[in-house]
């Protein structure tokens, strides 16, 4: 026992993690639910939320049955000024004094609105952070007249955990959106082509949300709503259930690959222990022990080390998941946290390492009971048969190779399980460190394409005037700006087969330098539209056919076909030429098309900067040229997702951490195995004179061998997993598909070289110290 | 005459340290000629395999002097340790051990590589000098325990080494087939300068030694030549 110390513990450690990995990934999972649902009830988060559809709507959706509550309210995107900043400010109308039935918000600082005071503002939590808000600050909503809103208070909203501007602009820069509650008077009073009206819907506890989605959505449908989101879809909250989904799909799918190996090496060791203690077991035999009291001793080990290993697992588990929860509550700002020790999770944790040590131990304690007593006291154990290796019957050629490294191919057959063990090892983990590897490079991969393939403008500049030639060109010739191209957006919403997508459609110039075009045809047609691909799942709908697309904000409806799929990392957008904008609108009896595709809130101009020119010097005279209401810096994003790229990697690291440990633990257990078994041949050779080397080299290449074998399975299957992982990420808002770097494989398969060579040390270091006398006197198998 | 083969002196092994030490080879000294046949016969536990073991190279002593044709094993590097038993000695042992996963041929073979050219013909050579040539592409677990020892001695000898050392060959072998194997011995022996050490606790063996050293509790109690040494045939256990 005492020799097997280290493999003991070795084995241990991987019960441990997985243990660990366990009980803190799922416990997070099912603290982050439970979190996100307390605050979602505490705030009354709309179980549907409607834009648009006629005046009736409310009420009729109110007499639904399983609906307890509706608010109606207005919200509107305005430039706004806070200090010398311009963004865009989302002024949601909230009832003054009182709180809406549905969607509350939660004030941490300062206070509510009051009923007197028209112009206050409540700050939503990240606008706040961002520009370093508190009570008493103020800012100023830049259109018509102007007007000043003293912030009473700052709040956080079920809506805007994640701060997504919508489906289609997940992540706008902080700097560039923010999101205000105001008296819902004001906002009703605006027109209706700068304010949209919602309508928020609020489920009974009771109700079947399926059932009742459905009946709202009809009714909404038959209203003539633009858009129209249940919870699930909400952005928000859809882009954090891919995070809380992420943890579920860990929770399970990692300690799954950590137990099997932990089990893999308990078997590998507790089949040696019961080989090397057979004359032991063969007296007791004789002596009058029973079968079953023997097979009860060694399932006693596994259950030992599972037992041991799942209650530090546990423990550890706890600690890390409560403090994985609060970290990441903190982190996006979730108003509760809600941490509760699960008895359900120690119970399954604990019966994790409690199963895999025994089912690893069942096939060694059978083989110790099934031991003939007269045959094991012989000592000597029987001998395996030899044979030529499958290498050498494939490949007859090989038999010319020197004695030697037949030895090393053949020594790979000598215990099938055991080289399936260092096999299997090397493939969980690969499996483990690519699936996490892939879904970090491929959400690098995705921010990279879309900004530098897809939005390849270097910012946006909204002007608060129709973008008069004159504007034009004096934003052309702003210094470090090297080119600006008028470009259209529109809100737009398009039904088809029963399903609504709110989206937007956007016109550029026929020889547009701003945007990437990832069709076939790689350009803009010049009649029809691109749409984004996840629109054929979406609606139902394929190349060729022809969409309404309602522009909410204009009241009209204009028909364009879909002349090809372009394939965009976010949304599902619809973009078409400027002219071929204004002629549908022509088409679809606009008098004054030209006129209207320069209205002030549809119009923007999009620059590309001169590189040599600093870039936030260039943005600064943008913002102060006349007329221009806000510079959107494309970078902003890209540079804080940048920022996180460290985090990122540290995720990888770790996995590529355990995967090693796991690995490790395997490989260093089969090969010490191996080497204690094959001592008296070692022993042997060394007596005839070979030297430690040539006999290391014959261990490392039987071993690297085993490696290689399972860096190939290993890789295809990690690949496959990761493709698997992103699959089930993908939704509306993220198109994901697996972009796996070339080194991040590099990486993982040479880790897995690193890890079999390190594990090599013990064991040819053991073949150096091996006392030759000692063990042909013992002859000691 | 020429120098002798190996020469011990006040040779001593002691196992372990502090309370608990074994003298496995007290004050042990000895001088054998080339090309004898030296049985080293005692009960068991009496130092026997210690004193092969020295010999071997295997474990290093605790004083005294060990010369092996001319070279004084005592001070040995490990590496120069490798290279003298590369060299200069041939095992076999009790068990036999051959490489499971190699046939007969390859198990001599592989040692035949370490030490020189032509490591196949040489293997063939040896092979057929045991009686072996058509079991040659056998492995061990498809050979009786009497015909793995001759590939074990097959082995012991493919590199022509000056000693041969071989502790209890036929202990795990029937007597017919013990006899047999003693006969090998004696034969590959015969007509070459190679000195064969035979450790045995079986006396009747000693018979057919040129010179019986007697060990008892790691102390040499007798050291004679037998002028007329029996052949293993007429041994009788
Ligand atoms: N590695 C060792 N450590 C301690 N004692 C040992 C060791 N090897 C042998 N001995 C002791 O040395 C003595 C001689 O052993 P050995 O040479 O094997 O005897 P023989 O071969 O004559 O049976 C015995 O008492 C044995 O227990
Ligand atoms: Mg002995």
């Amino acid at each position: 026992m005492r020799r097997q110390r280290w493999q003991f513990l070795a084995v241990g450690v991987t019960v441990v993690i997985g243990v660990m990995m366990f009980a803190a990934t799922y416990d997070s999972y099912l603290n982050l639910t439970a979190s996100y649902e307390q605050t979602y009830e505490r705030l009354a988060f709309a179980d549907m939320t409607i834009t648009g559809g006629d005046e009736t709507l409310p009420e009729t959706i109110e007499a639904l049955p399983g609906v307890q509550a509706v608010t109606v309210r207005h919200t509107a995107d305005l430039p706004i000024t806070i200090g010398d900043d311009t963004l865009r400010g989302r002024m949601i109308g909230t009832p003054a004094t009182d709180q809406p039935d549905v969607n509350k918000i939660d004030v941490e600082t300062g206070s509510y609105l009051s009923a007197d005071g028209e112009f206050e503002a409540v700050a939503e939590v990240h606008v706040a952070r961002t520009f370093d808000l508190s009570p008493g600050d103020t800012f100023n909503i830049i259109v018509g007249p102007g007007q000043e809103f003293e912030i009473v208070g700052i709040a956080a909203s079920a809506e805007y955990i994640w701060p997504a501007a919508s489906t289609q602009e997940i992540f706008p820069a902080p700097e560039q959106f923010g999101v205000f509650f105001v008296d819902e008077n004001l906002v009703a009073q605006l027109p209706p082509s700068v304010s949209v009206r919602e309508t928020l819907v609020l489920y009974h506890d009771d109700a079947t949300t399926e059932d009742v989605d459905a009946a709202v959505h009809d009714t909404a449908t038959a209203a003539g709503a633009t858009s129209i989101l249940t919870q699930a879809d909400q952005p928000s909250n859809s882009t954090l259930q891919l995070d809380v989904e992420g943890f579920g799909e860990m929770a399970i799918a990692f300690p799954i690959l950590f137990l099997t190996a932990a089990g893999m090496a308990v078997y590998v060791l507790l089949t040696r222990i019961v080989f090397s203690q057979r004359s032991i077991i063969g007296t007791l035999r004789a002596s009058g022990m029973s079968a079953r009291e023997l097979r009860r001793h060694y399932l006693s080990f596994g259950l030992w080390i599972g037992t041991i290993g799942a209650v530090v697992g546990v423990l550890l588990g706890a600690v890390s998941g409560a403090l994985m929860t609060r970290m990441y509550t903190g982190f996006l700002d979730i108003p509760d946290t809600v941490i509760v020790i699960r008895p359900s999770t120690i119970i399954v944790g604990l019966l994790f390492g409690v199963i895999v040590g025994t089912l690893s131990a069942l096939v060694p304690a059978r083989a110790a009971y099934k031991i003939e007593p007269a045959e094991a006291m012989r000592g000597a154990a029987p001998l395996m048969s030899g044979g030529k290796s499958l290498l050498e019957k494939i490949i007859p050629p090989l038999s010319r190779l020197s004695v030697r490294t037949r030895m090393t191919l053949r020594g790979m057959g000598r215990s099938k399980r055991r080289s399936l063990a260092t096999v299997l090892g090397v493939v969980l983990a690969l499996v483990l460190v690519l699936a996490s590897g892939g879904m970090i490079d491929s959400i690098v991969n995705m921010i990279q394409k879309q900004f530098e393939v897809v939005n390849v403008q270097d910012a946006s500049v909204i002007a608060s005037e129709p973008v008069s030639t004159d504007l034009f060109a004096e934003i052309d010739a702003t210094t470090g700006v090297t080119r600006a191209e008028p470009v259209a957006g529109f809100s737009a919403s398009t039904t088809a087969n029963g399903e609504t997508l709110a989206t937007t459609l956007q016109g550029f110039e026929a020889g547009t330098q701003m945007h990437g075009w990832t069709n076939p045809a790689g350009s803009l047609p010049s009649s029809g539209m691109l749409a984004g691909a996840g629109i054929a799942d979406k609606l139902g709908v394929s190349i060729g056919d022809r969409l309404a697309i309602d522009l909410p904000t204009h009241d009209i409806s204009i028909e364009l076909e879909i002349v090809e799929f372009v394939d965009e990392p976010l949304g599902i957008p619809l973009y078409a030429r400027y002219d071929v904008i204004t002629e549908a609108l022509r088409d679809a009896g606009i008098a004054d098309p030209e006129a209207l595709m320069a209205e002030p809130t549809v119009t923007t101009a999009m620059t590309l900067f001169d590189p040599a020119i600093e870039r936030t010097a260039t943005i600064d005279r943008l913002e102060d040229v006349n007329g221009v209401l806000a510079v959107q810096d494309a970078r902003s994003l890209y540079n804080t997702v940048q920022q996180f790229l460290g985090l990122f990697y540290a995720f990888t690291g770790i996995m590529l951490l355990f995967g090693a440990v796991m690995a490790f633990s395997l490989m260093f257990n089969t090969i010490s195995v191996n080497i204690a078994e094959r001592s008296t041949e070692f022993a042997t050779l060394k007596a005839s004179g070979m030297s430690d080397r040539t006999i290391g080299w014959m261990i490392v290449g039987e071993n690297l061998f085993l490696t290689l074998l399972g860096i190939v399975p290993g890789v295809i299957l990690g690949v496959w997993m990761a493709g698997l992982f992103m699959g089930l990420f993908s939704n509306d808002s993220f198109n994901m598909s697996l972009m796996m770097s070339p080194w991040t494989v590099a990486v993982a398969a040479a880790s897995m070289i690193a890890v079999a060579l390190l594990s090599l040390i013990p064991g040819v270091r053991s073949v150096k110290k091996l006392d030759i006398g000692a063990v042909v006197r013992e002859q000691a198998v | 005459m020429s120098e002798p083969a190996v020469v011990a002196e006040g040779l001593t092994k002691i196992y372990g340290e502090g309370d608990t030490t074994t003298t496995a080879l007290d004050d042990v000294s000895f001088s054998i000629n080339q090309g004898e046949f030296v049985v080293l016969l005692g009960p068991s536990g009496s130092g026997k395999t210690t004193l092969l073991n020295q010999i071997g190279a295997l474990e290093g002593a605790t004083s005294g002097s060990l010369v092996v044709n001319g070279s004084e094993i005592a001070g040995m590097s490990d590496k120069e340790r490798t290279e003298y038993r590369r060299s200069t000695v041939g095992f076999v042992f009790q068990f036999y051990n051959l490489v499971p996963t190699l046939t007969a041929h390859e198990n001599v073979a592989l040692i035949a590589e370490i030490t020189g050219d032509e490591p196949d013909a040489r293997s063939d050579l040896v092979l057929g000098k045991v009686g072996l040539e058509d079991r040659s592409g056998h492995f061990p677990a498809q050979m009786s325990g009497g015909q793995q020892q001759r590939v074990a001695i097959a082995r012991g000898i493919v590199k022509d080494p000056p000693l041969l050392l071989c502790d209890e060959p036929t202990g795990a072998l029937d007597l017919e087939t013990g006899r047999s194997i003693l006969e090998l011995l004696k034969s590959t022996a015969a007509g070459t300068d190679r000195t064969v050490f035979l450790v045995t606790h079986n006396s009747t063996i000693a018979e057919m030694a040129d010179r019986v050293i007697r060990l008892r509790d790691g102390k040499v109690v007798g050291d004679d030549l037998n002028p007329n040494p029996s052949l293993p045939v007429e041994l009788r256990w």
